[in-house]
């Protein structure tokens, strides 16, 4: 099981540029968040990198941990390793040859594309939907809802896809092509460019399997930029480079909403956006469900082209991939030569994901039952409309806070109002701690407060 | 600890909402999983029973480090005898509340099947009372 003190993330809090508000206190699907010193503070053993609070935060203070361009020229063979997402941020007029281009310009030698082993991959899905004794089984595509079911569904790992995911496959079968021409594995990075920051957590520290192949993660976003560069002097610029487009129509658009669903087996659901998935899971929890045999869940509403890293609006991005996909279903597929991914149905199986040791109140029921009955003793004092001036949330989670010594209820204003037990000065000292020093005075160049 | 439940007869659309509360209740309490499933499917069975069958009725739940013990009363028609109420498959349900999926005669035996006590006592035109017990 994983250590609960040491969970890697890939999203951490920039304390100078943090303005102390409420939008990810409030928008945290997992509760992660809490206001300490006037700045937000991240709950390792609970967050899941869903990217959410990056995607709220209005002061650009949630940042990634990812690596840069520059590090790839220590390799001599460099592979971007693509998601079709960034295809489909650009338009039409825009070919994939393009892109490729433009990448090969920035210093890559290959590019690949992550979905390159989807149909690879769902035939290994399907072989395992017929193992497995738990209905319904869980999609591992998004690495944030595998998370999500391992910190708030943990009866539900046993549901979760036991196959690698589409960018180690693909990884598997990069190198398996270098290792045909002979070259060795120390010569070749591969990068992916990755759509949110959950992706980065799932290579960096993957949750089943014990090591990944990618050799770091570039920001989708970055990516972008600097292909938008390259395209102005694309067509002046004449390269040569092996050309290596493989995707099926399918295959182009796997990672929109309902792209995997359809091709599992039996009943399946797609579901995108957080608070859909978790309100379907406490349905397939309280064991309603129990007639799907396959969902697809992913974080982001629309899917992959609502990753916080990626730049283009996400219902365009879904109309363009099905406009590429339709173009490559035009052209005769003769001309691509298929990927060679077939590998052993072992080689693609991963051990068995546990939950996160994320207890209740307590792992002793007595201790628990004790604490549950003051968090229930606090909540009728909190006013109970969740205002968030306390620094967590919601009145419910300040109670749990309290009760696990990790706040004071004096951090309550309303409560320091009704109750009349401490003096201006003392009262004004635990807001300070909750939001900063000076955060009482008058400030005309503060960021909150603005439209 | 105590918790009290209100449940209305006729609004499906809201049964199950205290074994869903339940539910998240013992997960706070980290009660093993195996044993919080049985005693929710317990006390929806039940509180589908009260919805299908009753005008409304009372869910009191009382929990403590040993045991939770549920006790379901309802007003309503009563159960003229509970020895062929208990028997798999036997049903007094509506058509219309088959429609809806329920009354397949699996209430009863499924909440004996999930519970480690169950006594269930019932007057015809007054109600029923059912107590669940689950060792924890």
């Amino acid at each position: 099981m994983n250590n609960t003190s040491s969970f890697y993330h890939a999203i951490y809090i920039d304390k100078d540029s943090c303005i102390g508000c409420t939008r990810c206190l409030k928008n945290c699907p997992t509760k992660s968040i809490r206001i300490v010193q006037g700045v937000a503070d991240i709950d390792e053993s609970s967050c899941i990198d869903c990217g959410e609070c990056m995607r709220v935060c209005l002061a650009n203070a949630v940042k990634i941990e990812q690596g840069c361009l520059e590090s790839i020229f220590k390799y001599k063979y460099r592979v971007a390793l693509i998601p079709t997402v960034l295809s489909g941020q650009f338009n039409l007029d825009v070919t994939t040859d393009q892109i490729y281009k433009a990448l090969h310009l920035l210093g890559f030698t290959h590019v690949y594309e992550e979905e390159e082993s989807a149909e690879f991959q769902i035939e290994a899905i399907r072989k395992f939907q017929k193992e497995t004794y738990n209905a319904p089984v869980i999609s591992t595509f998004c690495p944030a809802i595998v998370r999500l079911v391992q910190v708030r569904f943990p009866t539900l790992t046993g549901n979760l896809v036991l196959i690698k995911s589409l960018i180690d496959i693909t990884a598997m079968a990069i190198l398996e092509d270098f290792k045909e021409k002979g070259i060795s594995p120390d010569e070749i990075g591969i990068f992916y460019i990755t759509p949110c920051p959950a992706k980065i957590v799932a290579i960096k520290s993957p949750v089943g399997d014990k090591k990944t192949l990618i050799t770091d993660t570039i920001s989708l976003e970055v990516i972008y930029d600097l292909i938008r560069k390259k395209l102005q002097v694309i067509n002046e610029t004449d390269i040569s480079y092996e050309s290596r487009i493989h995707l099926t129509k399918a295959e182009v658009k796997w990672s929109l909403t309902g792209g995997e669903a359809k091709h599992a087996f039996g009943r399946s659901l797609s579901i995108d956006g957080l608070a859909n998935v978790t309100e379907f899971l406490d349905k397939v929890d309280d064991e309603a469900i129990d007639d799907i045999d396959f969902l697809e869940l992913r974080a982001c509403d629309q899917s992959c082209p609502g990753g916080v890293l990626c730049p283009g609006n996400r219902f365009l991005t879904v109309e363009k991939l099905g406009m590429r996909a339709s173009q490559f279903n035009a052209v005769d597929n003769e001309c691509f030569e298929a990927p060679t991914i077939d590998f052993p149905y072992e080689d693609v199986c991963v051990p068995p994901v546990l939950p996160r040791q994320q207890a209740g109140l307590d792992s002793n029921i007595s201790v628990a039952l004790k604490k549950m009955e003051k968090v229930h003793n606090y909540t009728c004092y909190l006013p109970g409309f969740d205002c968030g001036g306390c620094g967590a949330p919601d009145c419910y989670s300040f109670a749990k806070d309290v009760v696990n010594d990790k706040a004071s209820l004096s951090n309550c204003v309303f409560l320091q109002f009704s109750n009349n037990i401490l003096d201006h000065e003392h009262g004004k000292k635990f807001i300070e701690n909750v939001w900063g020093k000076n955060r009482l005075q008058k400030d005309c160049t503060k960021k909150g407060a603005r439209e | 600890m105590k918790f009290e439940y209100k449940v209305q007869g006729g609004n499906f659309s809201k049964a199950g909402y205290a074994s869903s509360d339940l539910k998240k209740i013992l997960k706070q309490l980290n009660v093993n999983p195996a044993i919080i499933k049985r005693v929710v499917v317990a006390l929806y069975e039940a509180e589908v029973n009260i919805v299908a069958h009753a005008y409304n009725g009372t869910i009191t739940i009382d929990i403590d480090d040993k045991q939770v013990r549920i006790v379901l009363e309802d007003q309503g028609p009563g159960i003229p005898s509970i020895e062929q109420a208990m028997q798999k498959g036997f049903s007094t349900a509506s058509p219309h509340v088959r429609e809806m999926g329920f009354g397949a005669g699996m209430g009863l035996p499924n909440i004996k099947k999930n519970a480690d006590v169950m006594n269930i006592t019932s007057k015809v035109n007054v109600g029923t009372t059912v107590e669940i017990i689950n060792y924890i």
